[in-house]
């Protein structure tokens, strides 16, 4: 079994990459850490979504391809040492464009068995402003989606 | 990993997916499957007659559960069942805080190319609320409406 797990550098991502360590380490399974740079708009912010217009201005960012690049470069080196630090050795992934369409494409042609992603757990006024990946993967999806909060 | 998973389910092809998937990862952990039916009280109102319609999803709910716990058993893997009955999301919720619940499994419907409805909405809102992992899984997995 192959699965794939989605890293943007959040705590959710780090909670879903550490579910998925635990579940692929007990399973024998093979791990991948996917992340897509997505330059367009950027969501520099942390756990709580913006709360006011001035905050979105602070956080919600467009950058240069090479710096969100180098970013998701780093993230992904992140992730496979955090795996390592718990004992599982996993490949990492550079993907290019909207995660929501571009993580599932990729584990789907790649052949892996299921994809795991952390989701903020906004109330549903939120999520309609900012959008959620973890909706987005679980909706475009064809693969079995865990969810991790 | 997973010692108590949970699948709620209402007798659908996306719930029987689920299934399917749940079987397989309690297989794998040596896990307990358990299955809820919840009767929807929002869906059946409140008008004359409403007792024998609670009693009668009731029923259909405990046929459903039962099937599920077989098709469980049959694989192997043990099982429970239960019927409960409010809002289908919170009840979902409160079941895995009760009983431990460290996965719950859930269909989406799989109707490729309206994307926007592909999730039901009570799995949208347990993938939403839940404090334990949420595994979705399609029931329908045509894969030429895939391409694009």
């Amino acid at each position: 079994m192959r699965f794939a797990v989605a890293i943007d550098g959040s705590a959710e991502s780090d909670r879903a990459l550490d579910h998925a360590v635990e579940m692929a380490s007990a399973a024998g399974a093979e791990l991948t850490a996917v992340h897509s740079v997505d330059p367009d708009v950027y969501d520099a912010g942390g756990a709580d979504p913006p709360s006011d217009r001035s905050e979105y201005d602070d956080r919600l960012v467009v950058e240069s391809v090479d710096d969100a690049e180098r970013r998701g470069e780093r993230l992904l080196d992140d992730a496979v040492e955090r795996a390592g630090d718990a004992g599982l050795d996993i490949d990492a992934e550079v993907l290019y464009g909207d995660p929501v369409r571009t993580i599932p494409d990729f584990a789907t042609t790649e052949g892996y068995d299921g994809v795991f992603v952390g989701h903020r757990g906004l109330s549903e006024a939120q999520e309609r402003v900012l959008g959620s990946v973890a909706k987005g993967i679980v909706e475009r999806s064809s693969l079995p989606v865990t969810v991790v909060r | 990993m997973y010692e108590d998973i949970l699948v709620p389910t209402d007798g659908s092809a996306g719930a029987s997916a689920a299934l399917a998937e749940a079987i397989e990862l309690a297989g794998e952990f040596d896990a307990t499957v358990h299955s809820l039916y919840v009767v929807d009280l929002a869906s059946v109102g409140t008008e004359v007659g409403t007792v024998d319609l609670v009693e009668s999803f009731e029923q259909m709910g405990e046929n459903t559960t039962e099937a599920a716990a077989t098709r469980v058993r049959d694989a192997g893997v043990e099982a429970t069942e239960e019927v409960a009955t409010g809002s289908p999301h919170r009840e979902i919720l409160e079941y895995a805080d009760d009983n431990g619940i460290d996965l719950i499994v859930m269909g989406t419907h799989g109707r490729t190319g309206l994307e926007r409805y592909l999730l039901g909405s009570v799995t949208e809102k347990v993938v939403r609320t839940a404090e334990v992992p949420v595994l979705t899984v399609r029931a329908d997995e045509d894969e030429s409406d895939e391409a694009e």
